[in-house]
């Protein structure tokens, strides 16, 4: 046979989650002919696309892996909680995070040079931020379902009493509760769904005793959290490569792309993200391709190609497939996004089978009737043809009873 | 008489001719290779005896088996013929065992292609003549190969494989179509290509002075209202036209905004409007719409989303819903391009060493593989060169061998179709 065989893909040795579904969109048989689902929102900010609400970025992220958190690796995982924190404090079973009070003061300094900024004078500012970050007992209640909740919390910290690091104690001190107060210093306020408005803020204990002690006599130092307003929070939101926002528009019809708050229209959106991405035309057509075909296309950036393709995910396989892509003509000629040479596919093969890839190689073959105006519209794509060809290095010398296939 | 040395220990320096004693102490000498390796390798120079030690060793193995007299005896050697006209060598004697595997006949005659005699030669197999004069290695080399026969590239990969074990012959182009081809009943039939757009339209334009406003349409004025034409030259002048000179956050945020925003009077409902009125309804309707129907940017458009909510039944739907892109495979169309010629070509079929028992030339069956060759500085094949060349090779897997100033890789292109990925 000359035609490449299909490895299964490598599943991940250790699998932290668990898999939801396939795409962003309900599926169902019992949904009615004109039930209609969620359409997330989108906005362009500097010719990037942004999706804001937690709720958004929480389902486009979980299922189908679109997008990826601006401030971490893949996922939004972003958070202020220090690690050696957390760890340190973990007995007191909180979800709030936990911060050391030097990342306190400087919240509050960014907050105060915000409120600065924007023409607040000295004493105004001193005097929000003073009633803001006072210390709080427990976070206030905003609904009556959370008085429960927050109650056990409290007690269940009030038990634990008890240090176990090194001899120090917490004790989680606070006055009364605030309502209504003004949320000073937030970026973006609006809802924002689960934020972490209220954090933990180890502190040292008030002043040393006698300074008389002698000196080999180590000083206590005990450290609480204090529980605290958060003035100048960081909201990790998602980015949707261009081609993954067109797909979910375009393909599942999911989300709305704004513009100062005018929804696109989806030739709109195939016109302006070619002058924003010129050669975006033709890595969406293989990315289309690929997600019709049930994988997740995300970006090759690593390997030096286009596209990486996963079974499912990135957290359950190994990428199978490294691909490039490229857009010929009728007579299957055309000039190249990347000209290669010997040298340079040797190298990326050599890249590819080094972290266990296949090497794929995607034409995309236009028909030469078709006109520019056609491809104004991604209608066009129904008379693309795609060819996709596995490029592997073949070892002569080989013990010829291993050889099974080439 | 002294005591004859031993006959094993007898060093010939090279360029002589041997005497009988030496060609007897040739033929009996250790045919065991020497061990290759010393150590591990050393990455640098450490300037200890030992590692002097080992360097001399290696490069006094290596001259000594460079050395080497190679020595056959006449009568084990076939004489053959080289044919520089014709492009093929004649057997003068009976081939011996590499017929099985080389070689071809033709007018009741054993040839061979160059290739193969050259590398018999090398081999010491055969004895090569031309004009009556046996030739050497080197002049073999000059003479066989040439653009007409084999080139130098090709020669090295035929006997890097030789030697290797494998069975390579010329490439014969299968004349039974592949159960592939048959399924898909190809024919050279070549597709009738459109004629192009016609000729568009030329706009027309009009040269107006800019500053002339022409007189509005009296259906538009009330009844004893007359309208006229002006020239507004003389308020332009009143006002500031210098050009607007804008920062540089200016200038971006237009060009953003030229990318994604519409020109609301390019809205052909909004040009409809033939007064504010008019228009302040339209916006109102357009919000009721918004509020009611599902996002008519979207569905209230030309091009509309490819799925629609009501056909969300399962995974596996949506996929189909979806697919707009067809597959293609590498040998469609390609028996159109068997027209084009120059570039690459198949030029051997290889076959795996352990079929070497039971190999028959007329019958070889199908190769395991089919080679083409090519420097390494030349450029990649692109689709048209893969589509021809895999055509032709039929259901055979095409081998692509680079040759780096000795160094040989090989790579192959092959068709792939990924599968559909449901159901986890």
């Amino acid at each position: 046979m000359a035609e490449a065989v299909f490895h299964a893909p490598k599943r991940k040795r250790r699998v932290y989650e668990t898999y939801e579904s396939p795409l962003p969109i309900p599926f169902g048989q019992d949904h009615g002919p004109l039930k209609e689902f969620k359409i997330f929102r989108a906005e362009m900010i500097n010719n990037n696309v942004i999706v804001r609400n937690a709720e958004d970025i929480e389902q486009l992220y979980g299922k189908g892996y679109f997008g990826k958190g601006i401030l971490s690796r893949s996922r939004p995982s972003f958070t202020i909680s220090d690690p050696k924190l957390v760890a340190k404090w973990k007995d007191m079973k909180t979800n709030m995070p936990i911060i050391t009070s030097k990342r306190y003061q400087h919240s509050v300094e960014w907050a105060a040079e915000l409120m600065r900024r924007q023409g607040q004078d000295e004493s105004t500012v001193r005097r929000i931020l003073k009633d803001y970050t006072k210390p709080l007992e427990h976070p206030p209640v905003k609904r009556n379902e959370e008085a429960q909740v927050h109650d056990k919390l409290n007690s269940g910290m009030v038990s634990n009493m008890e240090g176990t690091a090194g001899g120090e104690r917490p004790s989680v001190r606070g006055l009364h509760h605030e309502d209504g107060s003004q949320h000073i210093g937030l970026l973006h306020p609006g809802d924002r769904g689960p934020d972490h408005e209220y954090v933990l803020v180890e502190e040292a204990e008030c002043a040393m005793s006698e300074r008389e002690a002698a000196p080999n006599e180590e000083l206590v130092q005990r450290n609480r959290l204090i529980c605290r307003r958060n003035p100048y929070r960081i909201f990790e939101y998602l980015q949707l490569s261009l081609e993954e926002a067109f797909f979910l528009v375009y393909a599942l019809g999911c989300l709305s792309i704004y513009y100062e708050k005018e929804p696109l229209t989806i030739v709109k959106l195939w016109k302006a993200f070619t002058v924003v991405q010129p050669t975006f035309r033709t890595t969406y057509m293989a990315y289309h391709y690929f997600r019709s075909k049930g994988w997740v296309p995300k970006v090759g950036l690593k390997y030096g190609t286009d596209l990486l393709l996963y079974r499912k995910g990135p957290p359950f396989y190994h990428a199978s497939y490294s691909v490039i892509i490229e857009l010929v003509d009728d007579h299957f000629e055309g000039s190249l996004r990347r000209p290669l040479s010997w040298k340079s596919l040797a190298a990326l093969s050599r890249v590819s089978v080094n972290v266990s890839k296949e090497l794929m190689l995607c034409y995309l073959i236009k028909p030469s009737t078709m006109t520019d105006k056609e491809m104004e519209s991604p209608e066009c794509m129904k008379r693309i043809k795609v060819q996709e060809v596995i490029l592997s290095r073949w070892v002569s010398s080989r013990e010829r009873s291993d050889q099974d296939d080439l | 008489m002294e005591p004859e040395p031993e006959p094993a220990a007898v060093e010939v320096p090279a360029g002589r001719v041997l005497s009988a004693r030496e060609l007897f102490a040739a033929r009996s000498r250790s045919q065991k290779l020497p061990q290759r390796s010393h150590g591990p390798k050393d990455f640098l120079p450490d300037g200890s005896a030992a590692q002097a030690e080992r360097l001399r060793r290696c490069r006094e193995e290596l001259w000594q088996l460079l050395a080497e007299q190679r020595v056959e005896r006449l009568g084990s050697l076939v004489a053959a013929e080289w044919r520089p006209e014709e492009g093929f060598v004649e057997l003068k004697s009976p081939a011996g065992k590499f017929w099985q595997t080389m070689g071809f006949s033709e007018q009741g005659r054993q040839r061979l292609h160059p290739e193969e005699a050259l590398y018999l030669l090398e081999c010491g197999s055969i004895h090569l003549f031309h004009q009556d004069l046996p030739l050497s290695i080197q002049e073999a080399y000059q003479l066989l190969l040439t653009d007409h026969t084999v080139t130098f590239l090709q020669y090295q990969v035929f006997s890097h494989l030789k030697r290797l074990g494998y069975v390579v012959r010329r490439f014969q182009p299968s004349s039974v179509l592949s159960p592939y081809e048959r399924q898909l009943n190809l024919d050279a039939s070549v597709q009738h290509l459109e004629d192009g757009d016609g000729k568009r339209k030329r706009s027309s334009s009009s040269p107006r002075r800019h500053t002339l406003l022409r007189a509005p349409a009296p259906e538009l004025l009330p009844a004893n209202v007359a309208g006229r034409e002006t020239d507004a030259e003389s308020w332009c002048q009143k006002l500031n036209q210098r050009k607007e000179k804008l920062s540089r956050r200016e200038r971006e945020h237009h060009a953003e905004a030229a990318q994604f925003q519409e020109d609301v009077n390019a809205d052909p409902e909004v040009q409809r409007c033939s007064s504010w009125r008019e228009y302040k309804e339209l916006l109102q309707r357009r919000q009721v719409q918004r509020s009611q129907r599902r996002a008519p940017h979207l569905w209230g458009q030309p091009v509309t989303p490819l799925l629609s909510p009501g056909q969300a039944s399962s995974p596996a739907v949506v996929l189909q819903h979806i697919s707009v892109l067809q597959t293609t495979h590498l040998p469609d169309g390609g028996a159109r391009l068997l027209e084009k010629s120059g570039g690459l070509e198949i030029i051997f079929d290889v076959y795996q060493a352990d079929a070497v028992a039971t190999f028959r030339k007329n019958n070889p069956g199908k190769p395991y593989a089919r080679m083409c060759i090519s420097g390494f500085d030349e450029p990649v094949p692109d689709l048209c060169s893969l589509k021809r060349l895999s055509y032709q090779s039929g259901d055979v897997p095409l081998i692509f061998a680079l040759v780096d100033h000795g160094d040989i890789s090989f790579y192959s292109f092959r068709d792939f179709t990924l599968p559909q990925d449901v159901g986890h």
